[in-house]
């Protein structure tokens, strides 16, 4: 199976989501995929799928660069089982306080937050 | 022998040779017909234009091998006495782009303190980083994408990925 097949699905995603500037090549056995995500959520989800097609990211045969659209507004999709911690955690210096604050008509608690809703993250 | 019939013979000759010249030679536009009919067998959104016999491909094919079979589907095809291949490939991708190593290894040290990553060593050797460590699963993307971003040949995760 060709690596463009085995990551097929992560491509076919990433251009659905409206990625731009896809450029996927193969060189010595290794996949490089580079591409820009309309948003940070877009991004994630795009990991989310290379982590599932190669648990644990162990197989050593893509390099995997998304970058993101910088006019994008970042909006964040709450999942199941996130907190925001842990959505903190996927932005780069972005604390959990930052986005309590930043979304403070929508939450009533910084522990309640529910698969859906659309947080502002801060910059 | 009267002029006349050998006017008429002459005529006869004529009409002969015309119908057996163009029962050799079809007319351009069904050359064209079976020419397209070949062509999309091979590829799509192939240009084709026929002019005494000449075909002219145009347009652009996914390969250089579809480029190629493209005209070799043409080969012998009735009336067609030459082929003029101008179809196109897209160009190639560019090249990968491989960061030197002391820019892999000032780069992944520099996304790692901004992500605030502690606990997990990235050695660089010829391009290839090697991840190494504790890492919590919740964790890893972000890690993973450390190294990725740097553009590095490839990436090695052998992290100990805690459940």
């Amino acid at each position: 199976m060709s690596l463009q097949d085995k990551y097929s699905e992560m491509i076919a995603f990433a251009n659905n989501s409206g990625c731009t500037d896809m450029q996927v090549a193969e060189q010595d056995n290794i996949l490089y995929v580079t591409c820009t995500a309309p948003s940070h959520d877009v991004k994630n989800q795009i990991w989310d799928v290379y982590d599932r097609i190669d648990p644990d990211m162990r197989d050593g045969d893509l390099v995997l660069n998304v970058a993101v659209d910088a006019a994008a507004p970042d909006i964040y999709v709450v999942k199941a089982g996130d907190s925001l911690s842990r959505i903190a955690g996927k932005y780069e210096g972005v604390t959990w306080k930052a986005i309590w604050a930043a979304n403070r008509d929508i939450l009533k608690h910084p522990d309640k937050i529910y698969p859906g809703q659309e947080l502002k993250i801060p910059r | 022998m009267s002029k006349k019939f050998k006017f008429s013979g002459m005529a006869a000759l004529f009409v002969a040779f015309a119908v057996l010249f163009s029962a050799c030679k079809p007319n351009d536009a069904a050359i064209a017909e079976s020419v397209k009919s070949k062509v999309s067998a091979v590829a799509q959104g192939v240009g084709v234009d026929v002019k005494n016999g000449v075909v002219t491909l145009t347009g652009q094919v996914t390969d250089e091998a579809t480029r190629t079979a493209v005209e070799t589907a043409l080969k012998g095809l009735k009336g067609v006495k030459s082929v003029v291949n101008n179809t196109t490939v897209p160009p190639p991708p560019p090249p990968v782009v491989i960061n030197p190593d002391d820019t892999l290894r000032t780069t992944i040290q520099a996304s790692f303190e901004a992500k605030g990553i502690k606990g997990i060593t990235a050695a660089v050797s010829n391009g290839v980083v090697t991840l190494t460590g504790d890492v919590k699963k919740a964790d890893l993307a972000k890690i993973m994408q450390a190294a990725n971003e740097a553009k590095p040949k490839n990436v090695v995760n052998k992290m100990n990925v805690l459940k």
